[in-house]
């Protein structure tokens, strides 16, 4: 197994190169001269080249590109074109921020959405169903921003029950991670919903109340843990697009993360931030999709680790 | 005369959908005694695991729905019986078999752990060693190593797979075995053998068989009784011997036999049944079978045909009117 | 006999209403109402309660908000809806590429898609539109980038499930070219699920853009957009919640109807999922 660790630990490598690839390519074709954005437009044409010659912007996009991925991989991450600090630095003070908060959104949206979802299925055409049905799709329609605006006003500003904005506690985060969490949330009682009505239809299931297995048993020992399969699956593409949600919620509520990072960067188009943003992200999303993997083989016999 | 095992009087189910009413059965009668093995034979559609699925009080949830009649189990009558009852019963005295072995297992739970679980409902007194003996001997008897109880259905070819289907249904050693089309889904060669093994155990426990099957020539090899299913009515029941005469027998048995190719008599062409089953929404008044009967009269389309018998051998069917003259 | 699932089904048919409601009113936009409104600003007139002279009140600077979001859908919808075709066409010629031809062209498409899906849809419009400079323009683009991979893989994985059917083997032995095969037999029988997901994709676009415009990047204050709306109204909406409320509705109800269009297809084009 670790083998097949390794193996897609390696698988990330190619990724990495491809999108900071795109992004230098994206740069090179678009208007605009970095140096001017750094110095301003009313900088002279001597501190412009200079500063071009600087950044190797007037070297071909291709040189410049293999000796930005060089230094990436000597754990040389450049330095930010606004205010000239390391990115990696800066980026490691803020990745726990973004982690602890996806995690805990990703907790409670599981913890919370996955047993909604399988009352909601048992349950079918009763009240929980119906709630859980409509509160999916509530929450589906409306950006996580919003939710997150008016749990501020009402929680904090009005009731005044939690802070408003900041890291400092862990109470500080309970927000946060609902705000992020809701559309997980929401995601995961429809797929684990749909997932135990499609399982309960299999003819095991039959074979199983043939046997005499009382209903709670049937559900338990063989819905669930077929049903949960899928659910799995969702798990790992849910923490993705968390890690998307990420950096609107950190707007929202003022946290330090990478998220918040990333939206200055991309106004003051500050591009080696941004590019340490997203490799810090596809290695991330990678090592999620691979804990999931590894925990789906776990959960279903079928599936085996090609070494 | 031997007390009855199994009666079902009279049965009535229909699915309500929500397009239509299916009426799947509709006034349907049969008897089983201890150790007998009933073929029931019918086309597609004609109810047969909708009985099955009545017996066990499997019928699907809110669609499924016997509206009338009595199935009497050992003199105890089984609609009347509490859920808790009913769990007692599957499995233990009454253990069916189903017809896909392919999807009848669940894929994430080991063959052996899908075994135990009969026993661990039915007799919890048994020690893990005891239970963990009883699997190994039954898996032994349907011909599958004991070792490889820990592995897992993908682990296993579809004959092998409805062994342990097999296992599992005979491991409380029933007293009523369903077997629903248990060789339909599995290769030609491997239905001898499971066919076989089946008969085998039935003996060997000494349980009674409702064998449903659309094939004539395997319920000729292992019933002692056939009875021939048409939209969800019993049309023909009688001993192996006398319906397999086909000298007195149901227009449509005779239709099914004449669409069967014989090694023993040059046919050159086969005759089918003409047309198609009629439609379980919208029955009609007279005999079900009288819009495809080559032989049908005025009274079939306008009345219902009683049963009429000769001895054990009966017919629903106007041709033998005289019967009920004996 | 699609149109007719579809019609049966409640929830999509108010959804349908609902999008073509907020369409038809966005483009009528200009017959009753002055596009100078949107920026007019009266200071004498702020925060003035939904109602009377406007119906969606007033923002800080006196602006009518009923101006700012209906104007503003033309970012928020229209922009959304362009993504989507965009992403549909490019989306469709290379998924069907890979799919139809497979080989090599297959594994160089499927690598670049696998590539951009490693990260989430929102960071990589985000630092697309970081490279390319703010614009609506280029927010469209961005957001195209971003679901083109959907696309293709959703179009590939269609036509692979079509490309060995017996009629497709069927019209290539009776001499049919690839061109006629693609047209006539695979992509109306292949179209389905496309059609699905470009919608369902649709809902989640128009949440995107108005995630941006909240943060200011594509579009920002003072264009309106539902998103910008919301974002240079922030502080006001604890004591004018209307200021709030009224976009997000707008955002709200434009997703559900798309969500419910989306769900009412799948199920009047597959049967078999109906639940």
């Amino acid at each position: 197994m670790s083998k097949y660790i390794f193996r897609r630990l390696l698988m990330l490598i190619p990724v990495v190169l491809g999108i900071t690839f795109l992004i230098f390519l994206i740069l090179s074709l678009s208007p605009g001269d970095p140096a001017i954005l750094i110095l301003g437009s009313d900088a002279s044409h001597e501190a412009l080249v200079a500063k071009r010659a600087e950044l190797g912007l007037d070297k071909p996009m291709i040189v410049q590109y293999a000796n930005y991925v060089l230094k990436v991989f000597q754990g040389d991450f450049g330095k930010s074109w606004i205010d000239g600090n390391n990115v990696l630095p800066m980026f490691l003070e803020r990745v726990p921020y973004t982690l602890y908060l996806g995690s805990l959104a990703m907790l409670f949206a599981v913890i919370l959405g996955i047993p909604l979802g399988v009352v909601a299925a048992i349950k079918q055409h009763h009240l929980v169903d119906y709630f859980s049905i409509a509160s999916a799709i509530i929450l589906f329609s409306l950006p996580a921003f919003w939710f997150g605006m008016m749990a501020q006003i009402l929680f904090s500003l009005i009731l005044g029950w939690l802070p408003a904005a900041g890291a400092d506690t862990p109470r500080h985060f309970i927000l946060p991670a609902l705000t992020l969490g809701a559309n997980i949330f929401a995601s995961q009682i429809r797929m684990t919903r749909t997932s135990m009505l499609d399982v309960v239809k299999q003819d095991f299931i039959r074979t199983a109340r043939a046997k005499g297995v009382p209903e709670l048993k049937v559900i338990t020992r063989h819905v669930l843990r077929n049903g949960m399969l899928p659910v799995v699956t969702q798990i790992g593409i849910s923490f993705a697009s968390c890690m998307g949600g990420s950096v609107v919620t950190e707007m929202v509520f003022s946290i330090p993360g990478i998220g918040s990072l990333l939206i200055n960067a991309v106004k003051s188009r500050d591009i080696p931030v941004v590019m340490g943003t997203l490799i810090f992200v596809a290695i991330v999303v990678g090592i999620i999709n691979l804990i999931v993997d590894i925990i789906y083989a776990f959960i279903d016999p079928r599936v085996k680790f090609k070494g | 005369m031997e007390r009855k095992l199994l009666e079902v009087r009279n049965l009535h189910v229909r699915y309500n959908t929500d397009e239509a009413v299916v009426y799947a059965l509709n006034g349907l009668d049969i008897d089983l005694e201890k150790g007998e093995t009933l073929g029931l034979v019918g086309e597609t559609g004609a109810g047969k695991t909708t009985l099955a699925l009545s017996i066990m009080q499997l019928l699907p949830q809110k669609v499924g729905q016997i509206t009338g009649g009595s199935i009497l189990y050992d003199e105890k009558e089984l609609l009347k019986f509490s859920v808790k009852d009913m769990l007692a019963l599957r499995g233990d005295k009454i253990s069916m078999i189903f017809q896909d072995p392919m999807t009848s297992l669940n894929p994430v739970m080991s063959v052996g752990d899908q075994i135990s679980e009969v026993l661990e409902q039915h007799f919890p007194e048994l020690s893990k060693e005891q239970k963990s003996e009883k699997i190994d001997e039954i898996m032994n008897m349907v011909g599958i190593p004991s070792s490889r109880k820990v592995e897992y259905p993908h682990q296993f070819s579809g004959g092998m797979k409805q062994r342990i289907v097999i296992a599992m249904a005979l491991i409380a050693e029933p007293d009523l075995l369903i077997a629903d089309e248990p060789t339909t889904a599995l290769d030609v060669t491997i239905q001898a053998q499971i066919l076989e093994l089946i008969r085998q155990l039935k003996v060997k426990f000494n349980s009674a068989m409702i064998l449903i099957s659309h094939d004539l020539g395997v319920v000729a090899e292992v019933c002692d009784n056939v009875a021939i299913m048409y939209a969800g009515e019993v049309i023909e029941y009688g001993p192996i011997e006398t319906v397999y005469l086909k000298k007195d027998n149901h227009p449509y048995t005779r239709g099914l036999f004449n669409s069967l190719p014989e090694l023993t008599r040059n046919v050159d062409r086969l005759e089918p049944i003409m047309g198609y089953m009629v439609d379980p929404t919208n029955l009609p008044a007279g005999c079900s079978f009288a819009a495809r009967c080559d032989r049908c009269m005025d009274i079939c389309i306008s009345k219902k045909p009683p049963v009429f018998s000769d001895g054990a051998h009966s017919i629903k069917c106007y041709l033998y009117q005289h019967w009920a003259d004996k | 006999m699609v149109w007719f699932r579809f019609k049966k089904n409640k929830l999509a048919m108010i959804g349908l209403v609902l999008l073509l409601i907020m369409v038809a009113a966005i483009l009528a936009a200009p017959l009753f109402v002055d596009e100078k409104a949107v920026s007019a600003q009266k200071i004498m007139n702020r925060f003035q309660k939904p109602g009377g002279a406007h119906i969606f009140g007033t923002d800080q600077f006196g602006r009518d908000l009923f101006a700012r979001i209906i104007y503003g859908g033309r970012i928020s919808l229209f922009a959304g809806l362009a993504v989507v075709c965009i992403s549909f066409i490019v989306g469709c010629s290379l998924g069907g590429a890979a799919g139809y031809f497979g080989g090599l062209v297959d594994t160089v498409i499927m690598r670049v898609v696998d590539m951009l899906m490693a990260i989430p849809a929102m960071l990589l419009s985000m630092a697309v539109v970081a490279a390319l400079g703010p614009g609506v323009d280029k927010l469209i683009i961005a957001l195209s980038i971003a679901q083109i991979p959907r696309f293709t893989r959703v179009v590939r994985a269609s036509i692979l499930s079509l490309r060995n059917q017996e009629f497709v083997e069927a019209a290539k032995c009776c001499g049919t070219n690839s061109a006629r095969i693609i047209l006539k037999h695979i992509l109306p029988n292949g179209m389905g699920p496309v059609i699905v997901s470009a919608t369902l994709t649709l809902g989640q676009v128009i949440i995107n853009i108005a995630s941006l415009g909240f943060l200011g990047i594509g579009v920002s204050s003072p264009t309106p957009e539902w998103g910008t709306i919301l974002s240079e109204n922030k502080i006001n909406i604890r004591y004018y919640p209307y200021l709030g409320i009224i976009p997000g509705i707008c955002i709200g109800l434009s997703v559900m109807a798309v969500n419910f269009i989306g769900d009412g297809l799948r199920d009047a084009l597959d049967p078999r999922t109906k639940n």
